[in-house]
């Protein structure tokens, strides 16, 4: 039971970075038509971002918020103005492969620009063990799914509370309608990007103290978002939560009781029942297009 | 009465086909106008012309005497014109209230004040009033989408008075309704123009 509930708290943990993550997967579909096949190259570069401030003797928390603006800029508006807003004018699929070639891009840069060793990353506190019920939670998990779920609940108040929220979902669901009640439409999309360019930053400092800052990175965690996002629902950010979740405990727990070389099968099988089952997948609706 | 709708010689073309071939007319303040032809004459293409959803070819469109050509449908909006859609065009994953809060103008104002504002942005009152108005207080916390058809064309018509509209362009209001729920819409709309002496042009076959 103690190691079931460690193994729990630590997929939990996992997995609420792969929500963070699948959640800027479906913000960029929903208001842009986005597939963003970079963005778990979007993860790993923000801790590269931090790792060249804190190298020119800035300390960890002011490193951090440069990670976090720098990727901004650069995951954010520079991605929507120069990738996604030339490439989508010419359908959907061009901007796809625009996107894996900036994955591409962004992992043999920093292969070549800054070091292809993976690089330590700081710890957001140190290291130390809590007992819960008889398991030993280390308190990085805790902290990493504090986080996580702080972060989670506030872009959730952003997108239901809030004014700005209410008009980026207007944009996301019905853009013609928004823009004739004066909702300023390219503007909402662009939040968007500078959002998934936030949750990204987020994640990668979340994360790069256990994967360590590697260029190779991006593979694991882009394959596991768009996995989440799948399974959780394409257009319901909720769904992407939902996914991120269920493959971050499944991916631990398959690993501890079914065997530890199949652990990257389990979420592809789980995948296989969810688009035969339910293809809109858990928490998704069903959507119809004219083409 | 002045005229708060004035259409000059208006024109539009796809290619080859012209779609509206110099339509003139103006509507005055209080008045309703009909406008009535069969499928596929221009009527719903008349509107986004009025609108600024499509630019016109040729002619000129006043709204209270300004000429809005080459305006953004945003900003004529903002001049006090709103309109309905033959094809509904609801939000349908926020709920009616949400619906009518959007279609209230909440939007003006920076992304600062947007983050920190009022989330009803003070439009929830008249937002209330508007469901009330409408009779949808029963739906009023559901899910757009999930709502009936009938129910959603009674959705579309409130959020074209949410923002106290001078002038409001009503596309087949009674398109594919039910006759209880047409004689509800058709009531509801004839209270609206005797209480605040709208204006209205209805587009029907």
């Amino acid at each position: 039971m103690a190691s079931f509930i460690q193994l729990l708290v630590s997929g939990l943990a996992t997995g609420a970075i792969y929500a963070l993550i699948a959640v800027g997967f479906t913000l960029l579909w929903q208001t842009s038509q986005t597939i963003n096949f970079a963005q778990g190259e979007f993860v790993m570069l923000p801790a590269f971002f931090i790792l060249i401030a804190m190298n020119y003797g800035a300390p960890f928390w002011l490193s951090c918020l440069i990670g976090i603006a720098v990727s901004i800029v650069v995951l954010g508006i520079a991605f929507k103005y120069i990738i996604v807003d030339p490439m989508l004018k010419h359908g959907v699929l061009p901007l796809v492969i625009s996107s894996i070639a900036l994955a591409l891009f962004l992992k043999e840069a920093v292969k070549d620009f800054y070091s292809s060793q993976a690089q330590p990353f700081p710890v957001l506190v140190e290291a130390s063990d809590v007992h819960i019920f008889g398991a030993v939670i280390s308190s990085q998990s805790l902290v990493v799914l504090a986080v996580a779920i702080a972060t989670v609940i506030g872009m959730t108040f952003l997108l239901n509370r809030t004014r700005l929220g209410r008009m980026m979902q207007a944009t996301a669901q019905n853009p013609t309608l928004a823009r004739i009640l004066g909702v300023p439409v390219r503007r909402m999309v662009l939040y968007t990007f500078l959002l998934n360019a936030v949750l990204c930053a987020i994640a990668s400092i979340l994360i790069s103290p256990i994967y360590l800052a590697k260029f190779t990175n991006g593979e694991t965690l882009g394959m596991a978002a768009f996995l989440a996002a799948i399974i959780g629902g394409f257009n319901q950010v909720r769904g992407a939560i939902l996914g991120g979740v269920i493959l971050g405990i499944l991916d631990n727990l398959s690993a501890a009781y079914l065997s530890s070389q199949y652990r990257a099968a389990f979420p592809l099988i789980i995948l296989i029942i969810v688009i035969l089952v339910r293809p809109q997948g858990l928490l998704g609706r069903v959507e119809e297009r004219t083409v | 009465m002045s005229a708060v709708l004035e259409v000059s010689n208006l024109r539009k073309s796809f290619g080859g086909i012209t779609a509206v071939d110099g339509v003139s007319f103006e509507v005055r303040d209080g008045e309703i106008l009909g406008i009535i032809g069969p499928n596929g004459s221009g009527k719903s293409t008349l509107f986004n012309c009025v609108l600024g959803q499509l630019q016109p070819t040729d002619g000129e469109v006043k709204v209270d005497g300004k000429v809005t050509n080459g305006m953004r449908p945003r900003d004529i909006n903002r001049l006090g014109v709103s309109r309905t859609f033959q094809l509904l065009q609801v939000f349908p994953q926020l709920s009616v209230r949400d619906n009518l809060i959007l279609a209230g103008q909440e939007h003006q104002g920076t992304m600062f004040t947007r983050l920190i504002g009022r989330s009803d942005a003070g439009l929830g009152p008249a937002a209330d009033q508007m469901i009330e108005f409408f009779r949808l207080s029963h739906i009023a916390t559901e899910m757009a989408g999930m709502l009936s058809y009938g129910q959603q064309k009674l959705l579309d018509a409130a959020m074209a008075f949410m923002a106290g509209p001078r002038l409001v362009l009503l596309d087949e209001p009674a398109g594919g309704v039910n006759l209880t729920m047409l004689a509800n819409l058709r009531e509801r709309l004839q209270a609206y123009h005797a209480e605040r002496k709208a204006t209205f042009v209805v587009i029907e076959h």
